[in-house]
């Protein structure tokens, strides 16, 4: 097996062959006040060629930071590197037309607009807009071009923003909360449109989401974030395989909170008749030491993204 | 294409360890034939609901063991397999089995005796007729 070099942000570090990873976005610093919500400071590295999830509850300051991305408002402090570009508060236009975004929130704005309005606009202004991907899309997702958009369904609305956000290819994809309002089969479309087109070309898709099943198929790094603070950013499958549930036999003569102070012990409940639950961030450290200390792991489980967000909430 | 590889998200066993396994015992086996083009390292993620730095990595794996060789700009594909390692595989995956159940036999308190006249019967059993 290779020697893995685990950087603390959980990023392999190139050794299987493949280049070490070009940015896409690179925040240092970032601070920004909304209201009653402070945004950082924080640092973040988004990678090409990967899915970043961000993934944090409704007001956890996701949307402003990818508000922040596109240049839509900008930081009180620190600095943005879009693409290779500093962003200096000035709009960069040759950026915006590299970039899609599909926010959480409908463009009241947009109400009155078709399809097929909006997108003959855009089609000049991108130089990549494909056309071809476009009338698919539209067949697939069964839209009518010349309906106006505020008289849709929210799925159906949803699909059009998802078809004006995507179909110039851009270098970098957000989405907020893309599934949102779809049923599961236009779901399922979707992923498939947007793995299609990270194989097509070295792109980065960063999407902010709060449900797990969006991020799970998903995302290839997970980035917690909860008002405003950055928790971490980590490599899905590693926090997958790290945190674990660890049901353990403790007899009457075990001090069940000694166990608390095992390598990796996130949280521990006695769940009566001599099990005791252990939910663990490494479950390598914690099998280890319970073997030392002699106790028998009678079943192992699986812990949710959104658990691991709250054990990550109450530590912080 | 549809590759039955099914991860258990209960289990110590880290994803990319569990992936490598079932895929190699496919192709080892021959259930996935010589010269399949395998899906796309994103494609296969997205089956698997994990990401596609695991998938790279059981590609890689899989590749500097002879079982996959990757063409650049068409895709990975299984590679020819030795009648030698299919053998030696088909060995391995028997004693395996046979450790697990014996583990069971230990846990509930079998004798060597009990687990041989077990075994016995089961074999009867199976290769009756």
């Amino acid at each position: 097996m290779p020697n893995i070099k685990v950087k603390s942000n959980g990023c392999y570090d190139g050794i299987w062959g493949e280049p070490m990873e070009e940015l896409v976005v690179h925040m240092k610093g970032i601070v920004k006040e909304r209201g009653k919500l402070r945004i950082g400071p924080m640092d973040l590295d988004i990678p090409k060629g990967y899915v970043t999830a961000i993934v944090g509850s409704n007001g956890s300051g996701k949307s402003t930071l990818m508000n922040m991305v596109m240049q839509i408002i900008h930081p009180d402090q620190g600095q943005i590197e879009l693409l290779g570009h500093t962003l200096a508060g000035d709009h960069q236009w040759e950026l915006k037309r590299r970039i899609g975004y599909v926010q959480e929130q409908s463009w009241n704005d947009q109400n009155g607009d078709t399809l097929e309005q909006i997108v003959n606009q855009m089609k000049y202004w991108y130089p990549t807009w494909n056309q071809a991907l476009y009338e698919r899309l539209v067949t697939v997702f069964e839209i009518d071009p010349k309906q106006r958009l505020g008289k849709m369904s929210k799925g159906t609305r949803r699909k059009c923003e998802f078809i004006i956000g995507f179909v110039h290819e851009p270098d970098l994809l957000l989405l907020d909360e893309p599934s949102s309002g779809l049923d599961p089969l236009s779901w399922k479309i979707m992923l498939d449109e947007i793995r299609a087109y990270m194989d097509r070309g070295e792109r980065a898709v960063l999407l902010a989401s709060h449900i797990i099943d969006e991020v799970k198929r998903l995302a290839d790094y997970v980035v917690f974030m909860h008002r405003g603070k950055l928790l971490g950013k980590y490599e899905k499958d590693q926090l997958m395989d790290d945190w674990k549930a660890l049901w353990v036999e403790a007899g009457p003569e075990l001090n069940c909170e000694s166990l608390r102070r095992l390598g990796g012990v996130m949280a521990l409940e006695n769940e009566g008749r001599n099990v005791v639950k252990i939910v663990t961030l490494d479950v390598t450290l914690t099998e280890k030491a319970l073997e030392q200390a002699g106790l028998r792991i009678l079943r192992t489980g699986g812990v949710e993204l959104d658990e691991i967000l709250t054990y990550l909430i109450q530590q912080s | 294409m549809w590759i039955p590889i099914q991860i258990n998200e209960n289990s110590a066993e880290p994803l990319y360890h569990q992936i490598e396994v079932q895929l190699r015992s496919l192709i080892l086996s021959g259930q996935v034939e010589e010269g399949t083009l395998l899906p796309s390292i994103r494609e296969f993620a997205n089956d698997l609901k994990c990401s596609v730095i695991t998938v790279r990595r059981v590609y890689q794996d899989l590749e500097s063991e002879g079982l996959l060789r990757t063409k650049q700009g068409t895709g990975t594909f299984v590679a020819r397999v030795g009648s030698d390692e299919r053998d030696r595989h088909r060995k391995t995956a028997v004693v395996e089995a046979m450790e697990s159940a014996v583990d069971v036999g230990i846990q509930v308190q079998c004798t060597k005796e009990d687990l041989k006249a077990i075994f016995q019967e089961v074999l009867d059993a199976k290769y009756k007729g």
